[in-house]
């Protein structure tokens, strides 16, 4: 895998991100909702990071599909929250493949969003009430 | 499951659906990483001794124990601090894999203290985890790329038992 396709499947993890935070948001309540606000602000950030740097390289930056499908409805707290969990867990895996194909700055991107996600998630068990909150090798 | 096949729907008829167009993104995606394997075990790998990543390892295995001194001096946070423990043994096993031949064992092992107060306890446990995610994030930044994955989840890991120690 080049540092092109690492980062393009990045790009789309990132799009389907944004797509599944922009829904499970309205399921949410006070404090889990500020949560996901900041989760979704730091997938648009890492989602513009990726499109400077593809158009840098000379790369095509695909952009984000019309819709995308959900694994399950979004009906409430709960199934918001493992819909939160499910994404960064994607995420991360996703930036864990990129890893071994970047250096320099691309690979101080890739972790910094690899341990980003690996957070996030943590975050979402957390609120979810799922125990161990953590995993011992996230995106793996 | 979720995210990770296609869905299949009764109304979707081919096209760009946006059950089939999530479907596709994701089924491309996770069909990466058995690819970026096999080229990383076909690649070359120069081991030259000692291997670089000793030191990391010592440093691993510290913590690992840094946990189980924490959870004989105050065993009530057993249950919240195991996984974490689990999580480091875990990392240490991984990195004598990866080093293979390259490992230098040691042949003594400092043992490691901890508060018996629970709260001091956890104040140690979360600055080391903070320390230990950094070096991890920066081992992972100089490492070759055939580490690299490795040494993300580990700093990744570490920083989620920073979130789960707040």
């Amino acid at each position: 895998m080049s540092t092109t396709s690492g980062l393009t499947d990045a790009l789309r993890a990132e799009h389907a991100a944004i797509f599944a935070y922009g829904t499970l948001g309205a399921r949410l309540d006070g404090a889990t909702v500020a949560v996901a606000e900041v989760a979704e602000a730091a997938h648009r950030a890492r989602r513009d990071a990726l499109i400077l740097r593809l158009n840098a390289l000379q790369a095509s930056a695909p952009p984000a599909e019309p819709a995308y499908a959900l694994p399950a409805p979004v009906a409430d707290r709960a199934a918001a929250l493992q819909l939160m969990i499910t994404v960064e867990e994607r995420c991360a895996a996703i930036w864990r493949q990129a890893l071994p194909t970047v250096t320099g700055d691309d690979r101080r991107l890739a972790v910094d969003a690899l341990v980003d996600c690996a957070v996030r998630a943590t975050k979402a068990r957390t609120l979810a009430g799922v125990k161990p909150a953590t995993v011992p090798f996230p995106g793996r | 499951m979720v995210l990770t096949v296609p869905v299949r729907m009764g109304g979707d008829r081919g096209g760009h659906s946006r059950r089939t167009v999530l479907g596709a993104v994701l089924a491309v995606v996770g069909a990466v990483p058995l690819a970026g394997c096999d080229s990383l075990r076909q690649a070359p790998r120069e081991r030259p001794a000692p291997d670089p990543l000793n030191p990391f390892y010592l440093d691993t295995l510290a913590l690992a124990r840094r946990y189980d001194a924490t959870i004989t001096a105050v065993p009530g946070l057993a249950e919240r601090l195991g996984p974490l423990r689990d999580a480091h043994h875990a990392h240490a096993q991984a990195l004598v894999r990866e080093m293979g031949p390259g490992l230098n064992q040691p042949s003594a092992t400092p043992s490691e203290t901890a508060p018996a107060d629970q709260t001091a306890a956890l104040a140690a446990l979360l600055a080391a985890e903070k320390e230990a995610s950094a070096a991890a994030r920066e081992t992972c930044l100089t490492a070759p790329s055939y580490r690299a994955a490795l040494l993300g989840s580990i700093a990744a890991a570490r920083a989620s038992h920073v979130e789960a120690l707040s």
